[in-house]
């Protein structure tokens, strides 16, 4: 569902959504000019409200997380180069296992190296696949928010491309920190409505600043 | 990572066609590098399914965290409804079955897909795809790369969206996964492969034509595709051919059905209803999540670069769209598409609402009898909106509307899109589609409006009645609308009339709190207007349903009848699936016999794993787990083995009945010069024929209709046992009566037939007419006056057939009559 409150919503009860209510102004309306535009600018009038997502809210796959979130839930993040990989059964799913050098740690216990799990690859005959899932290039350097589970131990990169940034260089040969957005739903963690997720282009160093900005505030 | 390289088999490997194939939205290889491109899907073996099905197992540890009146058997009965939504696709070869639980970890051998519950990082919530084989096998449509285990994964949490298990959300969520699982991959047509930002599917119609295309695509059957018809062309841009375009055929205040191009720019579109259809071509969206085809290497290949949307042919302007016209069975070519490069895609992933008081629903619903002059429709996303404005320059305007709309940007940050629409503009019913048009860019939404012709349904009262069964009351409630509890339909006990509705609540789980939800065949539901305080239903205490069974074993490659007799689980038909934790072991067919016993046909795998596994009961929300509750063994190469299913003998007939001759396929069903013995319910069939690998016998009379346990001894060893559905023999033409008198080319003829339940009057649909053997398309039936339980069936003859003795039949349920044969003079006439 669209968030598509002018105001701020009232704090929300946990699973309980607030409310906003949203007025039409006449100003900026685009389209036919004149008389009809006003009076139906004046004589409709909208309660919109942050909602639950209802009826096509579905394949949620993903939950949104800002720049803000993935600081703050990752439990390391890093720049590294991948520098290699292998796949392999863990029960009945494959993975694959990325060999991450750390050129730069800004959360988390200092390490070398890290390994992180992708679902999907090939293994023993088998190829797996899950649309979505993050590829990575040999060779290539990232940032990368990273969480690991308590239980298991194992790291996983947040959610699938959400914490993956890519680093191309620009025309002007400045090293940018890049996230594609997605196309799977995206749904924000305290209304539950559908986000559009939007790409992520800034220079590195703007990117880095935020993220050591975040780490200390946390 | 490295990607092996797809390895081939030795044999020779086809290419599937010649002309381009449809490089659908499938996960796709190609073999070759250049035109033609042949594309080879990952697809189920059917030839590897039992019975051509690939069962869903549920992993037996489910979530750990629900929300407030969720459950596991909430969960359970969304990811049945859910198989049984892709099971219905009729043009599709594949049947897809809810196989119950599953312990994590199960050895087995035949292909299947399994549901898991999974801890996972934060911001990810599911995923599913399939896993396949390297090799290519060769199938009856050509080259395939084999699928052998399909995973859903969902969140361990269902505090967490797309829960909690009773909202629609969660039904369409696992809907769209477990098409991923079964070869599919997301379109941008608004069907249900779509991602939720553009997804118009709903309970009511969870699958649109673009998804029915896709797995009738990767598995044809029946009228597929000689119903539907075909689009092909190319997508070119500067004389070279455009990589993935997605090429959509638009069907005005309908649905979409959609392709991707070939590496060379080529495309083809199948599965299209007839029809007359807008044709336009966008690139993929930035968001797409599409994985690349692979080459023959298996190297991944891009898309082309973006380019500017275009309809055909060839243009931006609404005005100047020119529309396609598709027949069954018949290809429409050369629709091609020579597209403009642009740096970047302009707008994408928007998304349109409405709001029914405080609650925003997507896509829009707008009620064209809801007496307001004009209609709100919001909509959002990338590329529609600047900053706190719309985009420079932008037109909206509804596909057909009569010319762009009016519309207010408002809100911050996230700035959305507030249409006004007249509602003297809106068609009276079905889907409308809206254009979001740039200087140098156009993006359609599909589907983004749907028109009803009413509010949506509310519940304003519940009220238990001494039978068991419940009266609902509310506003908006109709005789199409379907009470669930969670995610589970109640069975209608009283239908619609004056505001309410009774139904008896399914099998409830004890002490579970089902919340209620109202859906409309118009798509709309009770939770557009009641999500803060929906009605809830408790279901009484009751001790943990305990059930023994008849068989805790079986071998390798035998089919066999299992009895359950249950206590605190109430079986019930249609609400109850029994099964066997591992795709190795099918459940045939289930009969309950009573509510607390049924009987169930089970088929071992040959090559079936050699491990224990859980057996499990459900039958509405309650569960019945046995972990480890059967063991499959080794075969026994003596053993007298029963194949299933067991046939009519003669061809023209689909059900057993007394009195027919039926078929057992199977081994050691003589052994050495004895003489098998098999008895129906107790009572002696007499063999035809017998050979080891076949028995012909007759089914004795005085056999009542229903299940029946078939027992057969080869004469050495006995076979286990096995269920037989016994029905009511085929009807009987007793007499022939014609309108003039006689028989007459276009004359009237009526029937009175025998052997017809009085049920079929209210339900033709299970009764064929032929003349000559032609389908009559039209016929009548009504009881006869005499106050027999004989029926009438009347109709017009065929005005092209003549001839004498034609044969006049009839079939009920697929079973065929005896003709009578009648003789129809050209000019009419004795």
């Amino acid at each position: 569902m669209g968030h598509v409150a002018t105001q701020a919503c009232p704090s929300n009860t946990p699973g309980v959504l607030g409310c906003a209510l949203i007025y039409l102004f006449s100003a900026g309306v685009i389209g036919m000019p004149g008389a009809y535009l006003r009076f139906v600018i004046n004589s409709v009038r909208l309660a919109l409200c942050l909602a639950i997502g209802l009826a096509s809210v579905s394949a949620a796959t993903l939950e949104r997380l800002s720049l803000d979130d993935m600081i703050a839930k990752s439990t390391a993040i890093v720049h590294g180069r991948i520098t290699g990989s292998s796949a392999a059964w863990r029960g009945t799913v494959i993975y694959t296992d990325f060999k991450v050098s750390v050129l730069a740690q800004w959360k988390g216990a200092a390490q070398k190296t890290v390994d992180v799990l992708v679902p999907g690859g090939i293994a023993n005959g088998v190829r797996q696949t899950y649309p979505g899932a993050p590829e990575f290039t040999i060779g290539q350097e990232y940032v990368l928010f990273l969480w690991t589970s308590s239980t298991t131990g194992a790291t996983y990169t947040l959610g699938f491309t959400q914490g993956v940034f890519s680093l191309p260089q620009d025309s002007t040969g400045q090293t940018m920190a890049v996230r594609a957005p997605t196309t799977e739903t995206i749904l924000d963690p305290k209304t539950g409505q559908v986000l559009k997720d939007q790409p992520i282009s800034m220079p590195l160093s703007q990117l880095i600043s935020l993220i050591s900005s975040g780490v200390a505030t946390n | 990572m490295r990607l092996a390289k797809v390895m081939l088999r030795a044999a020779a490997v086809l290419i599937c066609c010649i002309a381009p194939c449809a490089a659908y939205y499938h996960y796709v290889y190609y073999q070759n590098s250049s035109t033609p491109y042949a594309p080879i899907f990952e697809k189920f073996d059917l030839s590897t399914l039992p019975q051509q099905t690939v069962t869903f197992f549920v992993s037996d540890s489910g979530p750990t965290t629900y929300p407030t009146n969720d459950s596991f058997p909430s969960v359970l009965s969304q990811i049945r409804d859910a198989t049984a939504v892709w099971n219905s696709v009729t043009t599709s070869s594949l049947r897809v079955a809810f196989g119950g639980l599953q312990t994590t970890g199960t050895a087995q051998n035949t292909p299947g897909g399994e549901v898991v519950f999974e801890e996972m990082p934060p911001g990810l919530l599911a995923f599913a795809g399939p896993a396949s084989t390297l090799t290519q096998t060769q199938g009856p449509n050509g080259p395939f790369v084999p699928i052998v285990q399909s995973i859903i994964h969902l969140n361990i949490n269902l505090t967490v969206a797309p829960g909690p298990s009773y909202m629609e959300s969660f039904f369409t969520t696992v809907v769209h996964e477990m098409g991923h699982a079964l070869g599919l991959q997301h379109t941008f047509t608004s069907a249900t492969m779509s991602t939720a930002v553009t997804r118009a599917t709903s309970r009511a119609r969870p699958l649109d034509a673009d998804d029915i295309a896709a797995i009738s695509m990767l598995y044809p059957q029946g009228s597929f595709p000689a119903a539907f018809g075909t689009i092909t062309g190319s997508v070119t841009s500067g004389g070279e051919g455009v990589h993935l375009a997605s090429v959509v055929a638009l069907l005005a205040n309908g649905s979409a059905v959609s392709s991707l191009s070939n590496p060379d720019g080529s495309y083809e579109i199948d599965g299209v209803p007839p029809g007359s259809y807008w044709v336009y071509v966008h690139p993929l969206p930035p968001s797409a999540n599409i994985w690349y085809p692979r080459d023959s290497d298996g190297n991944p290949l891009p898309p082309s670069p973006p380019f500017v949307t275009a309809f055909y042919p060839g243009t931006q302007n609404p005005a100047q769209f020119t529309s396609v016209s598709v027949s069954a069975g018949a290809t429409v070519s050369g629709i091609n598409f020579s597209v403009q490069p642009r740096r970047g895609v302009a707008m994408y992933d928007i998304t349109s609402y409405s709001f029914f008081g405080q609650t925003g629903v997507q896509p829009a619903y707008l009620n064209v009898n809801g007496n307001v002059p004009t209609q709100t429709v919001v909509a959002n996303g990338t590329g529609i909106t600047s900053g706190p404005n719309a985009a420079s320059g932008l037109i909206v305007e509804a596909l057909g509307g009569g010319g762009p709309a009016q519309f207010t940007a408002y809100g911050s940050p996230d700035t959305s899109l507030a249409i006004y629409l007249p509602n003297s503009s809106l068609p009276g019913s079905g889907r409308q589609h809206l254009l979001f048009i740039l200087p140098d860019d156009i993006y359609v939404l599909p589907e983004a409006i749907q028109i009803v012709q009413n509010a949506p349904p509310a519940i304003t009262a519940l009220n238990r009645n001494s039978d068991g069964s419940v009266t609902v009351t509310g506003t908006g409630l109709s005789s199409g609308s379907r009470v669930f509890f969670d995610g589970l339909a109640a069975t209608v006990t009283k239908p619609y009339a004056a505001g309410t509705i009774s139904v008896m609540p399914p099998p409830g789980a004890s002490a579970q709190v089902s919340t209620l939800t109202v859906f409309n065949s118009d798509g709309q539901n009770s939770m557009f207007v009641e999500q803060q305080d929906p009605f809830t239903y408790a279901y009484p205490q009751a001790g943990a349903p305990v059930a023994a069974l008849s068989l805790a074993a079986l071998p390798q490659g035998v089919s066999a009848m299992v009895g359950i007799t249950t206590s605190n689980l109430q079986f019930l038909n249609g609400l109850t699936t029994l099964g066997f934790g591992s795709s190795d072991v099918v459940v045939d067919r289930v009969w309950v016999t009573a509510p607390n016993h049924l009987l169930a046909n089970v088929t071992v795998a040959p090559a079936a794993a050699l491990t224990s596994t859980s057996v499990s009961a459900f039958s509405g929300f309650q569960v019945f787990e046995r972990p480890l509750g059967f063991q499959i063994q080794a075969a026994n190469p003596s053993l007298p083995v029963i194949g299933l299913p067991i046939p009519n003998a003669s061809a023209l007939q689909n059900s057993l009945y007394p009195g027919a001759t039926a078929s057992i396929y199977g081994t050691n069903l003589v052994a050495g010069s004895a003489t098998p013995t098999i008895t129906i319910g107790g009572k002696s069939a007499t063999v035809g024929y017998a050979s080891a690998s076949q028995i012909n016998f007759t089914i004795p009379s005085g056999v009542p209709t229903g299940p029946a346990v078939l027992k057969l001894n080869n004469g050495g060893m006995a076979a286990y046992p096995i269920v037989l559905q016994i029905d009511a023999p085929p009807p009987v033409i007793i007499s022939a009566t014609f309108g003039s008198g006689a028989a007459a080319a276009g004359g009237t003829m009526t029937l009175t037939v025998t052997g017809l339940d009085a049920s079929v009057i209210s339900n033709p649909g299970r009764v064929t007419v032929t003349e000559g053997g032609v389908n009559i398309p039209s016929f009548t039936i009504q009881e006869a006056p005499d106050g027999s339980t004989d029926l009438l069936i009347q109709f017009s003859l065929a005005a092209s057939i003549t001839g004498s003795q034609v044969p006049v039949a009839i079939t009920l349920d697929g079973d065929l009559s005896m003709p009578v044969y009648i003789d129809v003079p050209a000019t009419g006439g004795a």
